[in-house]
């Protein structure tokens, strides 16, 4: 293996709040120092003058959709697409085709992440078994195969003593619920939010409610059985009030937010165009803004890709049939930083934070900081690169991403995945399968 | 004015203008209908027109067909049921196959909100929304105007009071967009349930109070609580609903003695309106019918550029 030095970047390390111009140090698929001028001789070395050198990113949801659904997208394309975004560490969606609720599903996935993958692509499996919400699934041994996190994909669990086992099973196994939040009663037949937008269409609309009920249920049952409670693309004010209230109760509850979330309105919807049809439905000025204030005072922990790839016949379709959701892996940074640093709403050091430290410890897991002895999962970002959204040339397999045509400011322009490098100047390198 | 429209997918993009024009037009066919005049002005020989509907309808159907028939094109339906759409072929591959015969113009009718417009996108033909969802019904709007335009002279300052299921109802929609820029005053009454807050964003103000409403109606428009389009509880009962918010003549007295009622139809006697109300003087529900046919064939006709 390659030794690797990352000369002069603007080092920033957002666990250890390090933000310095540094030279980095890489053997062994560790980094073996952090420090000025590093005077050790390398194999490798990348001038970083002008960049910043941060923790690799990590995701908490994105949907790979393979084993199943591999028209959409596969793990390698996946983890290319994740690579190209300045992720090294992807959770998967667990909603497959068969789902993952098994040690069998959860050995495959590690098995063709190992042949195929560049960065880390861990297994989450689902609450219930099939994902039917009625009996839960073997969480122990799903634990012991390498599920890093439950979840329950978009299916919710309308049984309230189901979700309830569930958690008091896992107290002995900890493994975080990493939950999408709505009542499927309230919910049903619903495109976008209620409220102008729907009325102006003459589509049904989703209530606010429908996600804040579930949540509230969700959030009481995980107090009541000690369980650690991730939730998953907060779209309301509403539902941000509900975290901050369970947080300040000393309750074990984080949450996350997706980028298209805070820079998209409900009433961008004009002319049904169905990129913007998104689970949770887009909000409205207020709830952006309390987005905003949430990620800027930590009611929001983390931001996620929650990469949803869609084939066009599934989703450049009429408006009533088109399925939910957008491709994030390329342009979750992207976008993020285009909005809120840029716009001065986060310190890069902040926006950082949602991307590495912050989700590493929502798994338990020691990634997600750029110290010496750590694993050597880096990315280095172009600050100042404007560039524009052509999705047809990403690495993802899918295109659906309301952004075609946006310019965005700021790009990963180098990813190093266990001392390896593994995407550079916006290129997937040749042969990099760093856990082959 | 010069008609530049390549379709007719709603009313809320439409100016104040454009809907004069079509009236005017309208205007114009109706008195060749009443004087039984209709054939000298078959123009459009060559032209073929497709109704293509996914949705029951009987009045909107034959009123396309014969407006279509009566300015000279050859009408062709389309069922649903009876063609491949039962085989799964979908939305976008029926009208680029019917393109591709050579259709010039298409009236739609669909239950998905947005489908004329997806359509009108896909196909250089030209297309005439019939109803999409509960997002628009272009058609019944300008016909339901015309005919209060009729009988007021006008359609400023006139009060129309729309009576019904306004969330599931696309003429509901097309008509608050539409008579709150021609310069009506719009009120809109109905069940809670049934009429959402954001409602009056379109136009028009909300009045829970079916008699309160009516005071000093100039128009009374009652439609039909549109229990196949939305989920069933909304309502407790029609019993309920016809006691609350049914028109009756008793509540006819409420409105100015000239009051007009008109119903998009069809109609559930006894539940939204009263057989009295129905058949009686203010009545217009039958002549609307007659306005119907005009106003398509006046929208036919400046799609097709009969001005040119």
């Amino acid at each position: 293996m390659k030794s690797i030095i990352i000369k002069n970047g603007e080092v920033i390390d957002p666990e250890s709040g390090v933000h310095d111009i540094l030279d980095v140090f890489i053997q062994g698929g560790k980094i073996s120092k952090v420090g000025k001028s590093i005077e050790s001789r390398a194999d490798v070395v990348l001038e970083a003058e002008g960049m910043m050198v941060s923790p690799g990113f990590i995701d908490l949801r994105a949907h790979l959709c393979d084993p199943g659904f591999t028209r959409r997208e596969d793990i390698g394309s996946g983890s290319r697409s994740g690579a190209a975004g300045g992720f090294t560490t992807v959770v998967v969606r667990p909603d497959t085709n068969p789902v993952v609720d098994n040690s069998a599903l959860v050995y495959y996935i590690m098995a063709k992440a190992k042949e195929t993958a560049c960065i880390r692509v861990l297994p989450s499996a689902t609450v219930t078994q099939g994902m039917k919400g009625d009996m839960i699934s073997p969480l122990g041994s799903l634990k012991s195969a390498g599920v890093v996190l439950l979840s329950n994909g978009i299916q919710p669990i309308t049984d309230a003593e189901v979700m309830r086992r569930a958690m008091a099973f896992n107290r002995t196994f900890q493994l975080p619920f990493s939950l999408h939040c709505e009542e499927p009663s309230l919910s049903r037949g619903g495109l976008v939010k209620e409220g102008k937008t729907a009325v102006r269409l003459g589509v049904k609309g989703i209530p606010e409610t429908a996600e804040t009920v579930m949540m509230s249920r969700d959030i009481l049952l995980a107090e009541a059985n000690e369980t650690k409670l991730h939730i998953n693309h907060i779209g309301s004010k509403s539902a941000i009030d509900l975290i901050r209230a369970a947080k300040a109760r000393g309750g074990n509850v984080t949450c996350n937010v997706t980028p298209y979330h805070f820079y998209l309105l409900d009433r961008d919807i004009q002319d049904f165009d169905p990129n913007l049809k998104f689970l949770p439905p887009l909000g409205s000025e207020t709830d952006v803004k309390a987005i905003k204030e949430g990620l800027k005072d930590g009611a929001i922990d983390a931001i996620i890709s929650d990469h949803s790839p869609w084939t066009p016949e599934e989703k450049d379709i009429e408006f009533d049939q088109a399925s939910f959701g957008a491709i994030g892996l390329e342009v979750a940074f992207a976008l993020s930083y285009s909005e809120l640093v840029v716009n001065e709403i986060l310190s890069i050091d902040e926006l950082l934070r949602k991307f590495t430290v912050n989700p590493a410890k929502i798994l338990g897991l020691d990634l997600g900081r750029l110290q010496e002895g750590a694993e050597a999962d880096i990315v280095l970002i172009d600050p100042k690169v404007e560039w524009v959204v052509e999705p047809d040339k990403f690495e993802s397999r899918a295109s659906n991403t309301p952004l075609r045509g946006k310019t965005l400011k700021g790009r990963p322009s180098a990813t190093i995945v266990k001392g390896q490098i593994v995407m550079r100047e916006g290129k997937i390198q040749e042969g990099a399968l760093p856990f082959k | 004015m010069k008609w530049e429209r390549k379709d007719l997918i709603g009313l809320e993009d439409v100016s104040p203008e454009e809907i004069w024009h079509i009236l005017e037009v309208a205007k114009g066919f109706k008195k060749k209908l009443v004087e039984k005049d209709v054939k000298k002005i078959a123009t459009f020989e060559n032209k073929n027109f497709v109704t293509l509907f996914y949705q029951a309808s009987t009045r909107t159907r034959f009123s396309f067909e014969i407006a279509a028939k009566n300015l000279g094109l050859n009408v062709m339906n389309f069922s649903s049921a009876t063609t491949s759409v039962s085989k799964g072929e979908s939305l976008y591959d029926t009208v680029k196959t019917l393109e591709a015969m050579g259709v010039d113009i298409f009236a739609i009718r669909h239950g998905m909100s947005g489908s004329a417009r997806y359509i009108a996108e896909h196909t250089p033909a030209h297309v005439l929304n019939a109803g999409d969802g509960v997002h628009e019904h272009p058609t019944q709007s300008l016909l339901d105007m015309f005919t209060i335009w009729e009988s007021k002279g006008k359609l400023d300052g006139v009060k129309v009071v729309l009576v019904g299921d306004h969330d599931h109802n696309r003429s509901s929609r097309s008509n608050t967009w539409a008579l709150s820029k021609m310069g009506a005053e719009v009120v809109l009454c109905g069940p809670r349930t049934l009429v959402s807050d954001e409602y009056t964003d379109l136009g028009g103000r909300f009045v829970g109070d079916v008699e309160e409403a009516l005071k000093e109606a100039d128009v009374i428009y009652t439609f039909r609580i549109q229990q196949e389009r939305q989920e069933p509880g909304l309502v407790p009962s029609l019993g309920e609903y016809s006691r609350f918010y049914g028109i009756n003549e008793e509540r006819l007295r409420f409105a100015k003695p000239d009051v007009v009622v008109l119903h998009p139809a069809p109609m559930i006697r006894g539940s939204e309106i009263t057989s009295a109300v129905a058949d009686g003087s203010h009545s217009l529900v039958f002549e609307m019918v007659t306005n119907g046919v005009a106003v398509r064939m006046a929208l036919i006709y400046l799609l097709l550029g009969g001005e040119s």
